[in-house]
């Protein structure tokens, strides 16, 4: 029993420990930030980007910015990617709504006492503000791979042990699937898939898009020249350049509770670009494939094995007709 | 008409004031003083009158009290008083040079030449520090002044007619061109310039209201000189000639002048749209004052509509805050239309 105390006091004394040292951390633009080893009040000013991967990994929010749309969530403020992936709320949680990702609450922040916040680099012009109230290092998104800007999140906060154990069934999952892509397709690189969308009069191909993409490139599927060769994340082009962007699959997101259904999906393909059905493989052979973009957006391994197993489902393990047969 | 003289062995200053202009002052000051104590003690940050009072006068080292107000909200308030004046100032020459009502900062290309030099810099140069910005601003207002001020300059530089188009022509010009950056640029740096288009002072610092301060400290100097030149564009090019002014000169400093007061501006919070058409057309149609004191009430209203929006952006909804872009236009717009119907008569359009 004395030892059983001792244990426990001992085991008590280092996680306090934790929490009250801190280390140096180099973000996102090269702020040099003491932040604790394990914080224990983190304030995230993104839903999807951070707060999702965050609630992943158990850490302990305090604050997360959201939005507010009438459509959604009864008009109440809502975490974006976190409320569509694990139903997370503002409501349900010990989390406190910060104001909007662009331009959060600093004083919202700093009554929560954070002892951590997590920048996105298009919000870090309140850098020197947020860094008054509490450690604070910038996360670039975007510019960095999903995973790796998961992996800098979760070192950020002192969670690499839980990312880790999560990396790890997320690349036996992935294995398999690769296995069984090269057993049933063979070599993955000629199968090509393309990602865009049509919104209003926008026609546009994305290189980067969350789980989406990121998934796509690691199963090593290959993709239209014209979207390799973007510099940068997307790229809006004429409907003229349509036959650009054909590919064996074709790849489009839809948010219905944005107000953005399946169907209207269509319509606006339909609108701006008639007879595209017609025009581009995938469409014309029903190799068209939806996915609800809001949980897919949320940096996450869930959301990332989800889209593997929408992957598996309308690409490996169906049959389908090749580009040019 | 009120007179105050002063005398000393030097010689002799004398200031003529209409009756209104003591009373719209005080008026206005004590706005401002109202503004200024609610913007200290409002806010999400829960702040007692004692710790107010303590973190004013005392300021404890490493509080959070303290940090809320010396570090965000009196910077904040100073930044949008500041602002809003030089705004409102500059609306007030530019209608006074062009004498057209309807003359702002974004009729000389002031707030596009901003908006595109910094949303270039940060969809095109991520990586930049972020003090470049207000720099880049500045710069890129100035550039866009320049040019339709050396288009319009051409023939005739009397025609203010010419110089309104030219103006609507170049900034429409430089807004295709800004806008054609956030379409292509990547969508979490087109996110960044999104934000700071909106307008706002929300990332004010002491160092920028030094800066501001500063600027306005030099410029005080030229704009005591602008009264007599505008004074005398009042009656139109024909008689300001036969008062003895130099137009095209006159002209060229004076827009120079409102040019740098509103770049400055611009550069530090983006732009905040309609304080410079407001400011001075308030002050122009609710009382009848001369150059000088509208040049004063017309800094006044600017700054008072500037802090006010700031203080309702950033409480009225909260934790949400709105950008003081976004109030002014709101606050201002419908009191404009209001002064318009008011005063509909022949003489005021």
């Amino acid at each position: 029993m004395k030892y059983l105390l001792i244990a426990l006091a001992l085991i008590c004394s280092n996680s306090v420990v934790l929490a009250d040292q801190t280390r140096l951390f180099v973000d996102g633009q090269g702020h040099e930030v003491r932040i604790p080893i394990k914080a224990k009040r983190i304030v995230s000013l993104r839903g999807e980007q951070f707060t999702a991967p965050l609630i992943e990994l158990g850490a302990p929010i305090v604050g997360s910015t959201g939005l507010v749309q009438e459509a959604i969530h009864d008009g109440k403020p809502f975490i974006r990617g976190a409320h569509d992936l694990f139903h997370t709320t503002f409501e349900g949680s010990d989390i406190a709504f910060v104001g909007a990702p662009k331009q959060p609450d600093i004083e919202a922040i700093a009554a929560l006492k954070p002892d951590l916040i997590l920048v996105p680099d298009f919000a870090s012009d309140s850098y020197d503000q947020l860094s008054a109230i509490a450690p604070s290092v910038v996360i670039n998104i975007w510019s960095n791979s999903a995973r790796e800007r998961y992996r800098r999140i979760a070192d950020a906060v002192g969670r690499l042990d839980r990312f880790q154990k999560l990396e790890a069934t997320f690349d036996f999952r992935l294995a398999r699937a690769k296995a069984l892509t090269e057993k049933l397709l063979g070599d993955p690189s000629k199968i090509s898939v393309a990602i865009a969308e049509v919104r209003g009069k926008r026609f546009r191909v994305y290189k980067n898009y969350g789980a989406m993409s990121y998934i796509l490139k690691e199963m090593g599927f290959s993709r239209p020249d014209i979207i390799e060769n973007i510099d940068g994340d997307r790229l809006d082009l004429s409907p003229e350049q349509v036959q650009a962007i054909d590919a064996d699959f074709l790849v489009s997101s839809y948010a219905d509770h944005f107000g953005q259904p399946p169907a209207d999906l269509r319509a606006n393909w339909d609108n701006l670009i008639p007879g595209w059905h017609l025009v581009l493989h995938a469409p014309r052979n029903n190799q068209h494939i939806l996915i609800d973009r809001e949980p897919m957006r949320a940096l996450s391994f869930r959301s990332m094995e989800e889209i593997l197993a929408i992957y598996l489902a309308n690409i490996v393990t169906r049959d389908f007709k090749r580009l040019g047969e | 008409m009120s007179k105050l003289i002063y005398r000393s062995k030097y010689g002799t200053i004398s200031f003529s004031l209409e009756r209104a202009v003591p009373l719209a002052l005080v008026f206005l000051l004590v706005c401002l003083f109202v503004l200024f104590v609610l913007s200290l003690a409002l806010g999400s940050y829960d702040l007692s009158l004692s710790h107010l009072w303590q973190a004013l006068f005392a300021a404890p080292e490493g509080e959070t009290s303290t940090t809320i107000l010396w570090d965000l909200r009196l910077p904040r308030f100073l930044a949008s008083l500041l602002v809003g004046m030089m705004l409102g100032l500059s609306g007030a020459i530019l209608q006074g040079v062009t004498r057209n009502p309807l003359a702002d900062p974004s009729l000389v290309g002031v707030s596009q030449g901003a908006s595109l030099a910094v949303v270039a810099l940060i969809v095109l140069w991520p990586s930049a520090p972020l003090h470049l910005r207000p720099i880049i601003g500045f710069a890129g207002a100035l550039l866009a002044a320049s040019l339709v001020q050396w288009i319009a300059a051409g023939k005739s530089s009397s025609a203010s007619l010419r110089f309104i188009l030219v103006g609507v022509g170049i900034s429409a010009t430089i807004s295709a061109c800004t806008n054609a950056i956030l379409t292509y640029g990547q969508i979490n740096h087109a996110a960044a310039a999104l934000s700071w288009l909106a307008g706002s002072v929300h990332t004010a610092s002491w160092g920028e209201c030094l800066v501001l301060m500063f600027g306005l400290a030099v410029l005080s100097p030229c704009l005591v000189w602008a009264v007599r030149p505008l004074s005398g564009l009042r009656f139109g090019p024909e008689l300001a000639t036969g008062l003895g002014l130099h137009l095209k000169r006159d002209r060229s400093l004076l827009i120079a002048l409102a040019v740098a007061l509103a770049a400055l501006a611009v550069s530090m919070t983006g732009p905040l749209g309609f304080i410079g058409l407001i400011a001075a057309q308030l002050v122009h149609r609710l009382l009848r004052v001369g150059t000088g004191s509208h040049l004063l009430l017309s800094a006044l209203v600017g700054g008072v509509l500037v802090a006010l929006a700031d203080l309702v952006g950033r409480t009225a909804l909260a934790p949400i805050q709105l950008p003081a872009g976004l109030i002014s236009a709101a606050i201002g717009a419908p009191i404009f239309i209001a002064l318009i119907f008011r005063n509909a008569g022949p003489k005021h359009l």
